[in-house]
């Protein structure tokens, strides 16, 4: 008896080893331990044996029945294994295929710049106002003291309607209708499409952005418009190696509704100021234009313009984006090439 | 305005090349470029007396605090008395304030010397000869436009100067006949027009080879005058240019000596003794009162007054101290453009120097600052579109009717009305746009390579009144618009699974945005409309209120931008959109009491929208409904041909106790008759 269950461990070990399946095995354990397998059969065998003998004899069949349990355990686990090894090598995926085109959305880099310009001013402390596009005369050009002689109310330099509306050619005419609708202090930037009747090239669009500053108030002066121009700068700019501590410069120049008047610039940010192609060997980048307000300016709004100062600035978004993003063609960011704009 | 250093430093002691364009930069004179000796200048409107060698001399002096040397005109006249020979008449002394003229008899016509050629070049006018060089030379000199007349072509040296009659005809020196109307002021003889005044000389009198005797004008033309009369001409001159920005009307005298003693010099011509000096209007300093302390307010410094005054008086300004509050300044004729204290502001800082004024920054604080609520939407709008994957663009808010007609809206009555530019630049940006769809479609066919969301919150103009150019006299409606996008294209096979692009993708999105916003969920509606798929197209609208559109994009106008997937387009209004706003954010008390969930499969006609049946279900079943979604939709076997069957989900919670399953059975009851009577549907089982 004792050798038959010896002899049945080994047939099992044997077996074990041969199976290659989850399937395979199953089968075994039937063939061993099932209803009709060996061992119930050594089981029903124990008849046979001595009575005195009995409880020896079961236990040591017993013994065998955990011995091939636990190899048939054992053997499972190993062939689970196997076969999730198996499943995994059929799911190989070449990782350095393409990734999918998972939607992205950007914002406009015109907008982008927007918001940083919008966003500096509003922590100086400067509303955000709007207006129409399209503008009387009156608002566009006569309130800014561009009379009617004006060569900037010539056919071939704005865009008319009739003889009484233009597509507004600054956003100063926003500057206008506030003015004219409450006392100071006035602090607010306007920002906004203007149209010119220029011939579009690398440079120049016949629409593009504006965003034009007001600040009437007692005490303003032109040093202040110096300061808040460069701590504007700087901070637009900041993100640019050394914009945080651009340098500026104003250098007179005549608007018809502000003076004193200045263009500005900034020391050039792509060669430090020792002069490159951007900025054509100067070392500083033209920006926009500004000044203190026409005293004329405030008088046709009815400001006392002695006891009010005020300074006023404009310029072009698109060309602050195109610093701040290297870009030399203006006309990109009205292409809305997806290339382009996923960029941003 | 192009000169040379040598010329420049007859007058005034000069730095290094690099330090003038720095020294003309901080007087306000764009440099263009320069090259060595030689600089390109830019002169502002404003100041006409730059347009000279001597003034830009005289700015140099101040602003380096250099004196300036002028030498006067050495003139010897030695022939007959011009008076009584040569007569000018003056119709409007508003028109012409002065006009001189001398003569300068038995000139040699001949080329002018190498220095003058020389000079004339480096300025970039073209040497003639000797006589037509003096007067572009001595208008380079000092800026007074000069005209020499072949005086033997004038009737009796007789000279009229009075407005053009309508119609009247001039040949001008380049050949070319003009004909002229009143705002043309002109030069003329007995018999016909001899120039027209400060623009250009006419054909007929002009200097040639045989002339021997010269008529030499030395005028001041009104600058509003010759600029209108450009402007009829449709070409300036380098004369015109400077008389539109005003011409010293006390240098005339001195110009046209100038200009006798070169011509004498050059030509060999004997210059009759004395000048006609018609000064019917005469101009005087303007004089305007200075405070120093103002100045001081405006700019941010603390000037003594003595520092101010000797500022001014660098620029030639005669300042008279009236008290230590108050200076009265006299600014000379060639100044015209001081007029009020502001201007002298301005000048003391130019002279100052910019840069010497301290960086300051302004006080006080502003509880308006930053956007308005409304602005603040847009910002909530384009991150909304983004945060769903949509690029944004920027398009030409003008366009032409072909783009509109291309976009298939045509047809479309606020489309064919839209507002047109008076002078248009280009056939491509002929009016304002009305709709947003032309633009978007364009850059979907820019980027038709690709799978792409995009979206655009921009402006349309919408028009008051009829449209056509004579009758706009009211600004448009500028309202703002939200366009959406996309456009589908195959994904490579082992990408499977990026998110389908098609009509419900479009409705998610736009779902997510008026979420975004806080807008009320809108009513779909079934809507035929160009450039959309009729069957595939959905009018949106809030409160019986038009919100917009959205729609896959008819095949034919796809095919037409060369579209090769489908394409989807939504527009929304904007503003309509804000008036629906909530901004309250209100917390809603998480459910304590258990949901029953039925679900409910009904057999209908299949031409009834999926909403009505919703709205029918939801009115029927009280408050105690509390979701009803639809989850499946089917037709074919075993369904009836011209039916469909729709199952719903329907969820049913009490907020104050738990439902009993009595309670759900009899809403239930109350659902389906419902659906039998309105929809006439039938119970799936
Ligand atoms: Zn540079």
């Amino acid at each position: 008896m004792q050798e038959q269950i010896q002899q049945l461990e080994e047939r099992a070990s044997q077996r074990l080893h041969e199976v290659a399946s989850l399937a395979d095995l199953e089968e075994v354990r039937r063939a061993l331990l099932g209803k009709k397998g060996e061992l119930t059969a050594l089981l029903r065998g124990m008849g046979g044996v001595a009575a005195g003998e009995r409880p020896r004899m079961g236990q040591l069949v017993n013994d065998a029945k955990l011995r091939i349990e636990a190899m048939l355990e054992a053997r499972g686990a190993e062939l689970t294994r196997i076969a999730r090894d198996a499943a995994l090598a059929a799911e190989i995926i070449d990782v350095t295929l393409p990734a999918r085109a998972v939607p992205f959305g950007r914002r406009h880099p015109l907008t982008q710049t927007s918001d940083d310009i919008v966003r500096i001013f509003s922590g100086l402390g400067y509303e955000v106002v709007e207006g129409p596009e399209v503008e009387t005369l009156y608002y566009n050009f006569d309130a800014l003291n561009i009379g009617p002689d004006h060569p900037a109310r010539d056919e071939k330099d704005s865009l008319f309607i009739s003889d009484n509306l233009v597509m507004r050619t600054e956003t100063s005419a926003v500057q206008i209708h506030v003015m004219e609708s409450r006392q100071p202090p006035v602090k607010i930037i306007a920002p906004g499409r203007v149209y010119r009747r220029d011939a579009v090239d690398r440079t120049h669009s016949a629409i593009f952005h504006q965003v034009e500053g007001l600040l009437v108030d007692q005490g303003v002066t032109f040093g202040d418009l110096k300061g808040t121009l460069t701590a504007f700068l700087q901070q637009l700019f900041e993100a640019i190696p050394g914009g945080s501590s651009l340098r500026t410069r104003f250098r007179p120049h005549y608007f018809p509704f502000t003076e004193p008047s200045a263009e500005f610039d900034i020391s050039c940010i792509f060669c430090g100021g020792t002069g490159c192609s951007t900025c054509k060997g100067t070392g500083w980048i033209e920006l926009g234009g500004c000044g203190m307000v026409h005293p004329g300016v405030l008088e046709n709004v009815r400001y006392d313009s002695e006891t009010y100062t005020g300074f006023a600035f404009g310029f072009g978004i698109e060309r602050m984006a195109m610093i701040k993003f290297g870009i030399d063609n203006i006309r990109l960011f009205y292409d809305n090439d997806i290339r382009f704009s996923q960029q941003f | 305005m192009r000169i040379s250093t040598e010329w420049l430093r007859e007058y005034v002691a000069l730095p290094s090349p690099d330090e003038l364009a720095h020294v003309f930069e901080m007087a306000g004179i764009g440099v263009e470029d320069h090259e060595g000796e030689l600089f390109s200048l830019e002169v502002t409107s404003n100041r006409g007396d730059w347009l000279s060698a001597i003034g830009l001399a005289r700015e140099i002096g101040a602003m380096t605090d250099h004196l300036m040397r002028v030498p006067a005109p050495t003139l010897s006249e030695t022939g007959e008395p011009i008076q009584g020979r040569v007569q000018v008449e003056i119709e409007n002394g508003d028109d012409c304030p002065r006009y001189v003229a001398r003569l300068i008899e038995n000139v040699k016509i001949g080329p002018s010397p190498e220095w003058m050629q020389h000079r004339l070049e480096q300025c970039g006018m073209r040497p003639i000869n000797n006589i037509v060089d003096v007067t572009n030379y001595v208008m380079l000199e000092t800026g007074q436009p000069l005209h020499a007349f072949d005086a033997d072509k004038i009737v009796d040296k007789h000279i009229t100067v009075r407005r053009a009659h309508p119609g009247e005809r001039i040949t001008t020196l380049d050949g070319v006949e003009h004909t002229l109307n009143e705002e043309v002021l002109l030069i003329t003889g007995r018999d016909r027009p001899l120039a027209a005044a400060g623009i250009m000389g006419g054909l007929d009198s002009e200097v040639t080879e045989s002339t021997r005797n010269i008529l030499l004008e030395s005028a001041h033309f009104d600058p509003l005058r010759v600029q209108r009369g450009k402007r009829k001409l449709g070409f300036g001159t380098e004369a015109s240019r400077r008389f539109e920005r005003w011409v010293d009307p006390n240098g005339t005298l001195r110009a046209a000596d100038r200009a006798a003693q070169l011509l004498q010099e050059c030509a060999g011509g004997t210059v009759a003794q004395g000048a006609i000096d018609r000064y019917v209007k005469p101009m005087s300093d303007a004089v305007v009162n200075l405070r120093p302390a103002r100045c001081n307010a405006v700019l941010g410094l603390r000037l003594s007054t003595q520092a101010i005054i000797t500022v001014l008086e660098r620029l030639g300004l005669r300042v008279q101290r009236l008290s230590e509050e108050n200076l009265q300044v006299s600014a000379p004729t060639w100044r015209r453009d001081i007029t009020r204290e502001i201007d002298l502001i301005e000048e003391v800082a130019r002279v100052h120097g910019y840069d010497h004024i301290p960086t300051t920054l302004p006080r006080g604080v502003n509880i308006g600052a930053g956007r308005a609520l409304s602005q603040r939407l847009e910002e909530q709008a384009r991150s909304a579109l983004v945060r769903c994957g949509l690029t944004e663009i920027v398009t030409y808010t003008l366009q032409s009717a072909a783009a509109v007609e291309r976009a298939g809206l045509l047809s479309n009555d606020s489309v064919t009305s839209a507002i047109k530019l008076r002078n248009p630049i280009s056939e491509d940006y002929t009016q304002l746009r009305t709709s947003l769809i032309p633009s978007l479609l364009e850059t979907l066919a820019t980027n038709a390579r690709y799978r792409v969301q995009l979206f655009e919150l921009g402006k349309v103009y919408l028009p008051r009144d009829d449209g056509s150019v004579e009758t706009v006299k009211e600004q448009p409606n500028e309202c703002r618009r939200i366009a959406i996008g996309l456009l589908d294209a195959p994904v490579p096979r082992w990408q499977k699974g990026a998110p389908e692009m098609d009509f419900f993708f479009l409705k998610g999105v736009v779902e997510q945005l008026l979420h975004a916003l806080g807008t009320p969920a809108p009513q779909y509606q079934a809507s035929q409309q160009s450039p959309f798929h009729p069957g595939r197209c959905a009018s949106l609208s809030l409160d019986g209120q038009d919100l917009g559109v959205l729609g896959e994009v008819h095949p034919a106008i796809a095919e037409g931008y060369g579209l090769k997937h489908r394409a989807y387009l939504a527009t929304l209004e904007f503003d309509a959109l804000v008036r629906h706003i909530s901004l309250i954010k209100a917390y809603t008390p998480l459910m304590r009491f258990p949901a029953i969930e039925r679900d409910l499969a009904l057999v209908l006609r299949a031409e009834v929208p999926a909403g009505t049946v919703q709205t029918v279900l939801r009115n029927a079943a009280g408050s105690l409904l509390e979701s009803i979604e639809v989850f499946d939709v089917y037709s074919g076997s075993p369904i009836e041909a011209g039916f469909k069957s729709v199952a719903l989900a329907l969820r049913f919670r009490a907020t104050d106790r738990t439902l009993t399953d009595a309670e759900v059975e009899s809403t239930m009851h109350q659902i389906q008759a419902a659906a039998t009577r309105e929809l006439n549907a039938q119970l799936r089982t």
